[in-house]
């Protein structure tokens, strides 16, 4: 098996990130995702699509008092691709 | 970050970076047993001081004063606990909940068992043999190997106690509360400061 049969959707840094964080949260919040994966708003936002696209997270819009409040956290299908995924990199660093 | 494609190995590198971001909140988790550890301290000094004075069966009265001081702190914390720390984790919430059931359980039992019963030993032993239980699924949840010895100060001076008289007992329950819950919760401190 090559890298090439890597799950393009995760397999990019910042949202392999994303993946990961969420993989060990209930939840996170765009200001925490933002501080951890130390991305800009608009890159951040680019890929959290591109994710939730997938199926892989759910992004959900609200306020927290009167302040604007974006929350994601992964989807069970997510989770299971992210789980092949791993695997699949597990078999790529012992090839 | 920048967000070009990756080979396995750099994939693997932002999985590590990523793990040790989202790491517990394990000087949080320090606090709650330095807080918790003090109020237990005070609350087991001042049964000892219902005892001497005749008072025991108004014991009720310290651990439910010391159960509201305890979940007042524990609330003002966990409600400050987002701001500081970030997200949480689940092994943040496993080990919460683990605490929060063990809380209830010490708490009844020291509430309800010298309403009934003359004798603290049974009391104190329970105490400290649940106190051993929630340190060594702490250690396990927060990957911290150090707990499993603070575990066995808990159970061995359960086993010890169950052999003493009173006044004797107390003491050395004071003595364990020292090193198995204000000793872990320094050293879980110490150990963010070392790795930060």
């Amino acid at each position: 098996m090559s890298i090439v049969d890597l799950d393009p959707v995760i397999h990019s840094r910042l949202r392999l990130a994303v993946m990961t964080t969420l993989a060990g949260l209930e939840s996170a919040d765009f200001t925490d995702l933002k501080k951890i994966t130390e991305a800009t708003d608009g890159n951040l936002s680019t890929h959290l699509s591109r994710l939730e696209a997938a199926g892989y997270i759910k992004v959900k819009k609200g306020y927290r008092g009167k302040r604007p409040l974006t929350t994601c956290r992964m989807t069970p299908a997510g989770r299971t691709a992210f789980e092949r995924y791993l695997d699949q990199l597990k078999q790529n660093l012992f090839l | 970050m920048s967000t070009d494609r990756i080979n396995a190995d750099e994939a693997l590198r932002v999985i590590d970076e990523m793990l040790v971001h989202t790491r517990r909140k394990t000087a949080v988790a320090g606090e709650f047993f330095i807080a918790w550890g003090i109020i237990i301290f005070l609350a087991t000094g001042l049964m000892w001081l219902l005892h001497e004075l005749g008072l025991y069966r108004f014991i009720w009265v310290n651990w439910l004063s010391a159960m509201l001081l305890g979940s007042a702190y524990s609330a003002w914390k966990g409600r400050h606990l987002k701001q500081q720390t970030g997200p949480v984790s689940y092994s943040d919430k496993a080990v919460r909940g683990t605490w929060i059931a063990l809380c209830i359980a010490f708490f009844l039992v020291n509430l309800v068992v010298p309403l009934a019963h003359k004798s603290v030993q049974p009391l104190i032993v329970f105490d400290a043999v649940m106190g051993g239980c929630g340190l060594l699924i702490t250690g396990i949840l927060l990957d911290v190997k150090r707990f499993v010895g603070f575990a066995l100060v808990w159970w061995l001076g359960g086993v010890a106690m169950a052999f003493m008289n009173f006044p004797g007992v107390l003491a050395l329950f004071m003595a364990i509360i020292v090193l198995g819950a204000l000793w872990p919760g320094w050293y879980l401190i110490h150990l963010v400061h070392r790795e930060s």
